[in-house]
């Protein structure tokens, strides 16, 4: 799989990966980039660009908080963090990302 | 919860629009500082590469940034700030057009808010206790004439407790007013509610101290225990904390204190002391039994409707047994019952009347016609200053602003105008208000139901905010979607032709003479009104000394069960003889006492007296008829209101003293006398405007008046077989009290004992202020007999009743919505010939080209204007002098046709005022200049 091939899987579930990664600990953007990246072995590569809007669509929708905090190397980062209502809609979402995994693995596996 | 959490974000988003800008401009350069160090790191890129690497990977700075504006929205926010910028700036730049609307429509606003917060006060029907909505009331009216049949009410909860399953713990209750006796405190008369005591269940609300009444309370033979409320326990037992248990007097029973109610609860109406029923069914005869109210509370999940459906099966049911008073003649089925059930919420049950609150509602909906007559007004304004700007509206079209841009920005012009008128018109509402509700608590007191409250909700404000948006889209709507649809090409080649784009033709020329005609319709009408007030408040006033004197209101506590097992009319009749036997004892002790002068007996307030109809014989003509009931009679006063013959006067009964006292001069015949007094005679004395307004020029004396309708207390014989009197003097005008009308006809009765039911005292003090004497009064009467009550002491003159409170803002409300209205139409019509004229310039610069000289082209333009003008006014002014006319029953005053006169002059003046000054820019305009586009 290349990386031009996963952004166009990606763009469904950018929203899922995100959420997840943050279930993890709370992170600052370009962290969530690299968490998703490594924890995929690089099969998966976020678009930069399209993660911050993503990060905010999310905020606005109620699903994470920000808060400026600062990082090991003593630098100043914007933090996101699960908000309880993100947590349940992670549930939800992966609940609905494994049923259509499944159901798309059973057609392919069939035809 | 979610939703919760989004809103806030999305709050928090937009109210910081600039620091989330740089937030992202943040986050932005330590996403790329932290990927260039990571490019160095990882792939050994030098610092330079490792950055440009980063930039490339990230993507487009500023396609994110534009990515993360839309995310966030409120881009439309922008552009509204912008378009509030420039709505302030045009109004700054027109401040004649922003003042004059502003003006016009807060008034409008002003009128509407009021009747929406006093409409909704008053129709209030949230009880504030714990399921106020399940409390209902009980009433029994009369088919006939929808009066409230409260003798019915003692004798048919009995059947309503067995057969209304929908209504539990049904109960009555009775406000009764009371002297009040507690060691410590002045005593003092004030409301008793007699309760049956399921009215603590029904409410749900624990005593604060001690307990509420019980069922044995009101047992016969209990002992008598009284329940205060937190203001009273305050008040006259100084918040003590071992209040219950100590003695209370109220009237002439002793009563012990059993609980104190928390505060804020004040049930049945505006009650701080609470007492079991001192009244039952089995003392008296059905269908005449004392006035009481019935209540009760919904059962579990049953509705008002149901309980009415029961209700009229009762009433049904108890139809065919109903006492002879209770049933009328109906043609061949004999007698039936007059009597109907009702069942309604409780609030709603202290409203004068449901027809009422339906009149309220129409007033509210005449209101917002008022508001949108006014927005018309002002749209006309902004139309012609619109329509000016065609030129500027075009060219942002041609540069590409959508119209629905442009009608936004022209929407959010006038929006800022109406919402300044808001502001204004809801301040001006609240003042109105807590003038009126100051006056009405001070004067109806513990009479107004606790719950009516008349402040300001947010109800109100969304009522004024949608009344302001609604005027906005009359005012800035409309025109610009009239304006934007004109066409672009041809507004364009107009601007450079040097005119507007929008035709102004008839619709102009009409709109002006509308403008004057209105103006001049209404004008003379409010002004005849006032003139007519004004004149009736202006008459002389102090030559009685009217501020040496003290009023006040006698009456005893009625003893129901005194003369229980007898009729009504018998009740009152022993009631009153007793009365009068204690006011003997009153006036004599108050005469003796050594700071009275006099001391007189009245039946009301002089000055303040009640109002009847009355009619005269036509003399040399056939006897008018005789009233029978009071449906018959309602139909006569009609009937002859439509004639013309019956007088709307004040009435009130005298002792001969009287005129002697107050010195009013005879002016013909004489005065009354003893003789009258010992019912010798049918003698009554009328004032100087009773004569001129019934007799005109003809000589009173010896003629004969009867009354067909008044509005107290007469009993049934006297209705049924009306008395003819006989006028046999007529005096001077007594002065009415402050701010009522004051050249009054009044009729003098003579005061008869034992004939009423409460009496007023007028006391003359000897020296000082007469406020001073209240409580020697007081003590005087409760020292001949506890149930002896002095009610409403206050100096005679001391203005009066909530009508006259109310007269006073509605008469305001007028002034203001006529001074408004002049002030719009002098604006709009000097509006549209300005307008008018400025488009005519190039047509003036043609004719002056062509060699008009400029005398003749001012007249021309003066002439055209005034034709306009003229047009109007006689429109006008044939509604006026019909209206007046309607309303002084055909005859036109001489001072109605000065007003008229002066009113059309002033519109005339405004309109030549406002041709006058374009017709003089546009001539001092070159005529080469005017053509040079061409």
């Amino acid at each position: 799989m290349t990386a031009r091939h996963n952004t166009d899987a990606l763009r469904g579930s950018l929203d899922l990966l995100v959420l997840k990664t943050l279930s993890l600990e709370p992170m600052h953007g370009w962290g969530i980039g690299q968490r998703i990246q490594q924890i995929s072995d690089g099969a998966l590569e976020v678009n930069q660009g399209s993660l911050y809007p993503a990060l905010l669509r999310l905020e606005k929708d109620g699903l994470i908080t920000s808060e400026w905090g600062v990082t090991d190397n003593n630098r100043r980062a914007r933090y996101y963090q699960l908000t309880t209502a993100g947590r349940k809609a992670l549930g939800a979402e992966l609940d609905s990302w494994r049923k259509f995994s499944l159901a798309l693995e059973t057609v392919l596996r069939t035809s | 919860m979610k939703w919760i959490h989004a809103a806030k974000s999305r709050l928090r988003l937009l109210s910081s629009r600039r620091s989330t800008d740089a937030r992202f401009d943040d986050e932005m350069r330590f996403h790329l500082d932290m990927e260039a160090e990571r490019l160095q790191r990882d792939e050994g890129l030098s610092a330079s590469e490792a950055h440009r690497r980063a930039h490339v990977s990230f993507g487009g700075v500023e396609k994110t940034r534009e990515q993360l504006r839309d995310v966030r929205g409120g881009r439309w926010l922008g552009s509204m700030s912008l378009d509030l910028k420039l709505a302030v700036r045009m109004l700054r730049k027109s401040p004649w057009l922003a003042g004059v609307g502003v003006i016009g429509m807060s008034v409008a606003i002003a009128i509407g808010a009021f009747a929406y917060a006093f409409i909704n006060g008053l129709v209030g029907t949230d009880i504030p206790v714990p399921e106020g909505n399940r409390l209902v009331i009980f009433e029994n009216w009369d088919v006939r004439n929808s009066q409230e049949l409260g003798r019915t009410h003692l004798h048919d909860i009995e059947e309503w407790r067995t057969s209304v399953s929908s209504v539990e713990e049904l109960g009555t209750f009775r406000i009764v007013r009371r002297n009040v006796i507690s060691q410590g405190a002045e005593p003092e008369p004030m409301q008793v509610a007699e309760v049956s005591p399921s009215l603590f269940r029904v409410s749900g609300v624990s005593p604060l101290k001690g307990r509420a009444l019980i069922p044995d309370d009101d047992r016969p033979g209990a002992t008598p225990v009284a329940v205060i409320g937190y203001r009273l326990w305050q008040n006259r037992f100084s918040g003590s904390a071992d209040v219950v248990g100590r003695s209370i007097q109220i009237g002439a029973t002793h009563y012990t204190i059993a609980g104190v109610m928390p505060e804020g609860y004040h049930l049945p109406v505006n009650n701080v002391l609470w007492v079991a029923p001192t009244t039952r069914s089995v003392d008296f005869r059905p269908g005449d039994a004392p006035d009481v109210r019935v209540f009760g509370r919904l059962a579990e999940g049953r509705t008002v409707e149901d309980a009415q459906r029961e209700a009229t099966q009762v009433q049904q049911r108890l139809a065919s047994s109903r006492p002879p008073s209770l049933r009328a003649t109906t043609g061949s089925d004999g007698a039936e019952s007059i009597v109907r059930t009702r069942v309604l919420p409780y609030g709603l049950a202290f409203t004068e009347s449901p027809s009422l609150i339906w009149l309220l509602h129409i007033l509210k909906f005449a209101v917002s016609l008022l508001l949108l007559l006014i927005s018309v007004n002002v749209a006309t304004l902004v139309y012609a200053r619109t329509a000016s700007r065609v030129g500027e509206i075009a060219v942002r079209t041609a540069l590409g602003a959508s119209r629905r841009r442009i009608v936004g920005q022209l929407f959010i012009e006038a929006f800022v105008l109406s919402f300044i008128a808001a502001v204004v018109g809801l301040a001006i509402a609240v003042t109105a208000l807590d003038y009126l509700v100051g006056h009405a608590q001070r004067i109806a007191g513990d009479q107004l139901p606790y719950w009516m409250s008349f402040d300001v909700t947010p109800g109100l404000v969304v009522y004024v905010v949608l009344l302001a948006a609604g005027s906005a889209f009359v005012i800035g709507g409309l025109p610009a979607l009239k304006a934007t649809r004109a066409n672009v090409r041809g507004n364009l080649q107009e601007l450079g032709a040097g005119g507007g784009g929008l035709k102004m033709g008839r619709g102009w020329t009409a709109l002006i003479v509308t403008q004057v005609a209105v103006a001049v319709a209404i004008l003379p009408v409010v002004v005849h009104g006032v003139l007519r007030s004004r004149d009736s408040q202006s008459s002389s006033v102090p030559e009685y000394q009217i501020d040496q004197w003290l009023t006040a209101t006698m009456q005893l506590d009625r003893d129901e069960r005194q003369f229980a097992a007898t009729t009504s009319a018998a009740r009152d009749s022993l009631h009153n003889a007793l009365l009068s036997q204690r006011l003997r004892t009153a006036v004599d002790r108050l005469e003796n006492d050594g700071n009275v002068r006099s001391v007189l007996v009245t039946s009301s307030i002089p000055g303040a007296e009640l109002d009847a109809f009355i009619v005269a014989d036509p003399q040399g003509g056939p006897s008018v008829g005789v009233a029978i009931d009071s449906m018959a009679i309602a139909d006569t006063v009609r009937q002859r209101n439509a004639r013309g013959e019956s007088h709307y006067v004040g009435h009130m009964s005298v002792t001969p003293a009287f005129f002697e006292t107050f010195g009013i001069p005879v002016i013909a015949g004489r005065t009354l006398d003893q003789g009258d007094i010992a019912g010798a005679t049918n003698a009554v004395v009328i004032n100087l405007p009773f004569a001129k307004k019934v007799f005109g020029d003809a000589n009173p004396i010896g003629r004969r008046i009867q009354f067909v309708y008044r509005d107290y207390d007469e009993s049934a014989e006297a209705r049924r077989a009306p008395v003819w009197y006989d006028i046999v003097g007529v005096v001077a005008n007594f002065p009415r009290t402050p701010g009522s009308a004051t050249k009054h006809p009044v009729l003098y009765r003579p005061l008869r004992e034992g004939s009423h039911g409460a009496y007023v005292l007028g006391v003359q003090v000897a020296s000082g202020v007469p406020e001073r004497f209240g409580t020697r009064m007081r003590e005087v009467v409760i020292g001949i007999d506890p149930k002896l009550r002095l009610e409403d002491i206050k100096p005679l003159g001391a203005a009066t009743s909530i009508e006259t409170v109310l007269d006073r803002v509605i008469f305001s409300a007028i002034l203001l919505v006529t001074g408004s209205v002049v002030l719009l139409s002098a604006a709009g019509i000097y509006a549209l010939m300005s307008f008018t004229i400025t488009r005519r310039r190039r047509e003036i610069g043609i004719r002056m080209a062509l060699g008009a000289g400029a005398r003749h082209v001012t007249t021309g333009v003066l002439l055209r204007a005034g034709r306009q003008v003229f047009v109007g006014v006689t429109l006008g002014s044939i509604i006026a002098f019909v209206l007046i006319q309607a309303l002084e029953r055909w005859k036109f005053p001489a001072q109605s046709a000065v007003s008229l006169g002066a009113v059309g002059l002033f519109m005339a003046a405004v309109g030549v005022a406002a041709a006058w000054r374009p017709a003089r820019t546009a001539m001092s305009i070159q005529p080469t200049e005017c053509l040079r586009h061409d």
